[in-house]
Order: structure tokens, then sequence, then C-alpha cells
């Protein structure tokens, strides 16, 4: 059985922490966050310990993983305290803002001899997964042009740091790095870049870039913050013997409809029950719920086995530093305006 | 008045090299104010079909088609030959509509423009997808600001690998990129009122066995800052359930217009032919495009699309070609006229 503390109890840590409960191999002992509220909330339903000091988690000598879900910029010196604490760390993607810091990070882990895991939880999603094994199958011949999408409104975070270009360094460094990571994934180190990108900033940020791999396969990745809409993300992978699509949009099976609420606007009201243009407004929320499959269940369960010394798991720390290596490069190709090699 | 027959524009058709020449000389057809009346066509049987299927006239000699007076055609041949045939129909005096890309060649396209000028005929590029419904409305609302400012757009042109003169680069110009840039080029020139800055491109040969590029993507820049990516690419297998797609994603300050050009199709799983495919049921564009040329033509007037437009398109697919080449953007350089 493993001790569990997870640092940041925002939404990650809040995905992460009901997962390590669906394990069945893991406790959870200590939500750490500086809201003392919003630790509490989360720590109630597994009876864990609410606290804002990382201290008393990272001294308990029952506590073997701890789950870093905090915002990217505070990645390297909370991973580093539990690593030096000797605790195996579970962090959310990105591993860091630079290649230095991540570096470290790794470095840090192996010295004290504890297992660092990264959260690129698209390589768990059941379909980018059986979009790999037909890739990796052959079956789709030789593989021209991948076009990967991922789009959603600008995020809310702690303090809106994702609205802060030094604390999240924008949209490829923080969503498209998903993306980047399963060209990766599939096809080995990407070539040359070129990107362009607005914004960094509320009240959107959106960036389109064109990749070439080494091994000659050319891909497209779309990142959004600009879509005032629920979240979806999107891939097309076309080769010389068939072609496959997916899109997250179209393959959810369940969906909520519920009429209006009741709302103060006395009008507005009114128009409703007369049928006018305000009728029959209601809430549509869609849902894609999977059981063995659910990916961040499998994620935490891969990483698990890996602390155990099971086996070594899908996503090693060199392959997030990779994806972040692509990041910085669109980053980079966007501010010049340049195509730009990777490495 | 006169009789209305008297008043009628006599279209031939040069070529029939080019599939959507059997869709424009429908629409012909189905026009109160227009007559299809001769082919002239290199291939003589092909040619001979078509005569035979429309009841009109073939020559076998684009010159015998001109000189049996007709007051327009519609150039369907190979890209490579545009130049020839629409210059030729320049000085007969007939007005051209010309299938795109307009030529092969940027300096072709410079000629064949001054040649029309020159006669006084109306030079219209075949440019279909800007008389889709639900393009022209995708221009309006931009236009209105529905959006705000127009920041990037995603853009498709898929399609799949034609085959035939297509594939052979001294009668094509290119591949998947001069076939499928065109249109959305000229999407872009047209919705965002605006022209292009810079190309970068990726282009490869990796679907098919043969020398000419099969895929690719671009990466655009206008001259107001506006970027914009297009994936042309003959990336559709021949069993998916439609021949491809015209798609943007416009990103505005205030909100984004998701346009699939051709979504008005009904889906269609027939056990006799082993298939499932989509069936539009929409405007037809196609009609639309031959009604505001057969009109320009009448009226003298400029078409949605003329000559230069077309020029635009091409110069674009063809800087796509430059910078896949040298492996950076491409500034565009726009020829004057």
């Amino acid at each position: 059985m493993h001790t569990v503390a997870i640092w940041g109890a925002g939404t990650m840590g809040r995905v992460h922490a009901k997962r390590y409960a669906m394990t069945g191999e893991a406790q959870l002992k200590y939500i750490i966050d500086n809201d003392l509220e919003k630790a509490t909330r989360l720590a109630q339903p597994f009876d864990a310990v609410a606290t804002v000091d990382p201290g008393p988690a990272v001294r308990d000598p029952q506590v073997d993983v701890i789950d870093v879900c905090l915002p990217t910029y505070l990645h390297r010196e909370s991973v580093e305290l539990a690593a030096g604490h000797g605790k195996h760390v579970f962090c959310e993607k990105p591993i860091a803002l630079t290649l230095d810091d991540a570096n470290a990070m790794i470095s840090t882990c192996k010295s004290n001899g504890v297992k660092l895991g990264i959260a690129h939880v698209v390589r768990y999603f059941p379909e980018y997964e059986m979009a790999r094994d037909m890739i990796a199958s052959g079956r789709l011949g030789r593989v021209g042009v991948v076009r990967l999408s991922r789009t959603g409104p600008f995020p809310g975070g702690w303090n809106d740091w994702y609205a802060d270009p030094q604390l999240s360094k924008g949209l490829f460094v923080d969503l498209s790095i998903h993306d980047f990571d399963f060209l990766n994934w599939c096809f080995g180190p990407v070539e040359r870049i070129c990107a362009r990108k607005v914004a960094t900033s509320r009240p959107l940020e959106y960036g389109l870039a064109t990749l070439r791999m080494e091994s000659g396969v050319i891909a497209h990745v779309e990142g959004s913050w600009a879509h005032p809409r629920p979240f979806s993300y999107k891939f097309e992978i076309s080769g010389s013997e068939g072609m496959i699509e997916c899109d997250s949009a179209k393959t959810k099976p369940l969906t909520l409809l519920t009429l209006a609420q009741p709302s103060s606007d006395c009008s507005k009201n009114e128009k409703a029950r007369e049928g006018g243009p305000e009728a029959g407004l209601g809430v549509a929320t869609s849902e894609s719920p999977l059981r063995e499959r659910d990916p961040y269940l499998r994620e935490i369960q891969d990483f698990l086995a890996y602390v155990r010394g099971e086996r070594l798991p899908r996503v090693l720390p060199e392959d997030a530093v990779a994806a972040l290596e692509v990041s910085l490069a669109a980053t980079r190709s966007a501010d010049l305006g340049e195509a730009v090699k990777v490495r | 008045m006169t009789d209305g027959a008297e008043k009628k524009l006599r279209v031939g058709v040069m070529s029939f090299a080019h599939m959507h020449a059997y869709s424009y000389a429908r629409a012909v057809c189905s026009l109160p104010d227009a007559q299809l009346v001769g082919v002239a066509d290199d291939d003589e049987a092909r040619g001979k079909a078509a005569a035979e299927q429309y009841g009109i006239d073939y020559f076998n000699d684009i010159e015998q088609l001109l000189d049996s007076g007709v007051d327009a055609v519609i150039v369907c041949s190979e890209n490579a030959r545009h130049r020839d045939h629409v210059v030729a129909a320049a000085r007969a005096g007939a007005h051209v509509l010309c299938e795109k890309p307009i030529a092969a060649d940027v300096c072709d396209g410079a000629e064949m423009i001054e040649a029309c000028r020159a006669a006084g005929v109306v030079l219209a590029t075949a440019f279909p997808v800007r008389h889709v419904p639900a393009v022209a409305r995708t221009k309006q609302l931009v236009e209105e600001g529905k959006i705000g400012k127009v920041l990037a757009v995603k853009a498709t042109n898929h399609g799949r690998m034609p085959g035939g003169w297509f594939i052979e680069p001294d009668l094509s110009g290119g591949g998947a990129v001069i076939d499928h840039t065109v249109h959305v080029a000229d999407l872009l020139r047209w919705i965002l009122n605006d022209e292009f800055k810079s190309v970068y491109a990726e282009i490869d040969t990796r679907f098919y066995d043969f020398d000419i590029d099969d895929c690719g993507t671009l990466c655009l820049e206008m001259e107001n800052g506006v970027f914009a990516t297009l994936d042309p690419s003959w990336s559709r297998p021949r069993t998916y359930p439609t021949w491809g797609d015209v798609t943007m994603e416009i990103i505005g300050t205030d909100g984004v217009i998701s346009l699939n050009a051709f979504a008005q199709c009904l889906v269609e799983a027939s056990d006799s032919q082993g298939a499932v495919v989509y069936r539009g049921w929409g405007d037809n564009s196609d009609l639309a495009l031959v009604t505001d040329f057969v009109s320009a033509a009448r009226e003298g007037r400029r078409p949605a699309a003329d000559g230069v437009d077309g020029l635009r398109a091409l110069e674009v697919a063809l800087a796509a070609y430059e910078s896949s080449r040298l492996g950076e953007v491409v500034a565009l350089d726009k020829l004057d006229c």
C-alpha cells in the first residue's frame, strides 16, 4: 500500500486524489495547499490531513509518493524538496518552464534514488493509444500528415498564473505540449517547426504550428485558449493505406440537457413562458465516462508500478523534457516569425 | 425586344480534361440566357462523347470552335495549356471562364490577364467555393465584426488523389499543393480583404509512389498580420465517405467562426456499393459560378473572381513550393498587373 500526499488542491489535484483512491493501492494521507479551506475540502472525503505546510508530509516516513499538482513555475522547487526527503514524485505536465529546470529535477531525483513521473496523460487516453497502435502496426501505411488540435477557453488558475507569460510560458508550453509529446511518442523527434501565435494572456491565446519530424512525417498542431465553448480535442492521421480521425466533441456518449434555471430577470422569464426567443435556453453538459480505461487512473497505476520497481512507465522524465523542447522551439519560432530547428 | 433565343450567350467548352467541365456544361444548359454550342478537345473520344451528351458540335481544333461563333468559352484543359487556350479565345473576342489554378506559371497567368484586357473580354477564374452560401455568409459575419478583429485562420482543403494529368508535372505544374492551395488562398484574400505577405511550407510525397507532391502544410501570413495555416493534401483515401473538404476555423478577438463548407450532406450506407457515402444536398456552387460568369460576360462587368484573383492565388501555391525547397519563410512577390 502506498501512502500519498497531494500537493496542490486545484483541478488536477482533485482529479488525481480521486484516482489514487480508485487504485486500491494507495492511501491519501495529506492534502497540501496554501489555501487551507481548499485543502480541507479535498482532504475530508479521504480522511486525509489538510495542511498549508509541506513539511509534515515530506518528513512523514510513512509517505512514499508526493503528487505535485502545482503551477508549473513551482514544479522544480517542490519536486526537489520532496526528492530531497526521499519521496518518489509524480508531477503534473509540463515538467518545468525551462530545460535547465527540468534536467535539474531529473538529476536531483536520480541522486536521491527516487522515481520521477510526469503526468503526460494523453498517452493514456484510449483513443490516442489506439491511434498509436494502428500507426505502429503499419495499418495506415506510410504516414503523411498528422493533424492535432486542442481547443478551449482561457484557463483559470490560482492567482490567474496562466495569464502571466513569465509563469506559464503560454499555450505551446502548457497546452500543445500534449500534442508535441504524442508526436514524439508515435514518430520520434521533431526536426523543425514553423509556428505562429497571438498573445500570451487574457482574454485569449491561439497558436498554430507546422512541424516536420525527422522521420519525414508532416504535422500540424492547433492550440487554442480562444474557443468560448467546452474544451475539445481532435486528431486526424493519414497514411498511404488509410486514415483515422477522432473528435472528442463527437465521441461523447452522454449529454445532459437541462432547462434554463429560473432567472431573477422577470422579462426573460416572461419571454420564456411565451415561447419567445429566450424560451428553451438551457444548458448541455456532455461526458465520456470510462471505468478501467480511465486515463488518469491508468497513468497513476503505471507510476505506482514504476515506484514498486515492476516496470518502466509509459512516460519517462526524458520524454517530458523532449516534449518541452518542442514546446519551447514552437514558442521561439512564433517569436521570430521563422522556421527553427528543434535541436 | 428581340427574340430571347437571339440574346442567348453562346458558350463553348475548351477541353473536358478537368472533370469540373461536366458540371459547368450542365450549368450552362440549365440557364435561360446561355446556350452550350460546342466543344473543342484534343482527346477526340472524350470530346465526341461530351458533344453527344450535351447535343453540341465537336471540333478537334480550338480555332474551329472559336470560328463557330462563340461569345464565351469555359477552359477546362490541363493547367499548363490554359495560357494557349485563353489567349486564343481572347484574340477571337470570346469571354473566358478559366478553371483553377489559372495557370501553372505566373508569367502565363499575367499574359492571359493582359490578352483578355487588350481584347476587352471578361476573364473569370473558377473559384466556385466563393459561391457556397455558408462561405459568403462567413465573409459577411467577418465584415460585420461579429468575431471582432480577425487574428488567425486554420484552414483545410483536403481531397483524393485525382490521378491522370494531375500527377504529370508538365501538364499540372504541381501536385496537391498547386491543386488545393488556390481555393483557400482565394477565400482568405476575399474574406479578409487582404493580401498575402509570406509563406512557409512543408511539402512532400508520402501517400503514393510517384514524383509529384501529394501532401503538405502551409503557414501563411497576411499583410495586416493575420496568420493562417492550410492543409492542401490529397490525404483522403478512396474509401473516405466524401471527396474531401473546405474548412476554416477563424479566430477573432471576440469569437470564433467554424466553417465546414460542404457539411450539408446526408449519409448513405449502401450494401450494393459496399460503401458509406456523403451525399450533398446544399446549393449548387458550380451553377452559381457559371451564372455569375454568364451575366458578367453579358453585361461586360467584373466577375466574382477575375484573372488577377486567380493569379494571386497561384502566386501563393508557387511560393509554397519555393519555401519548401529553401526550407525557409518566403516573402510573396506579387506580379504587377
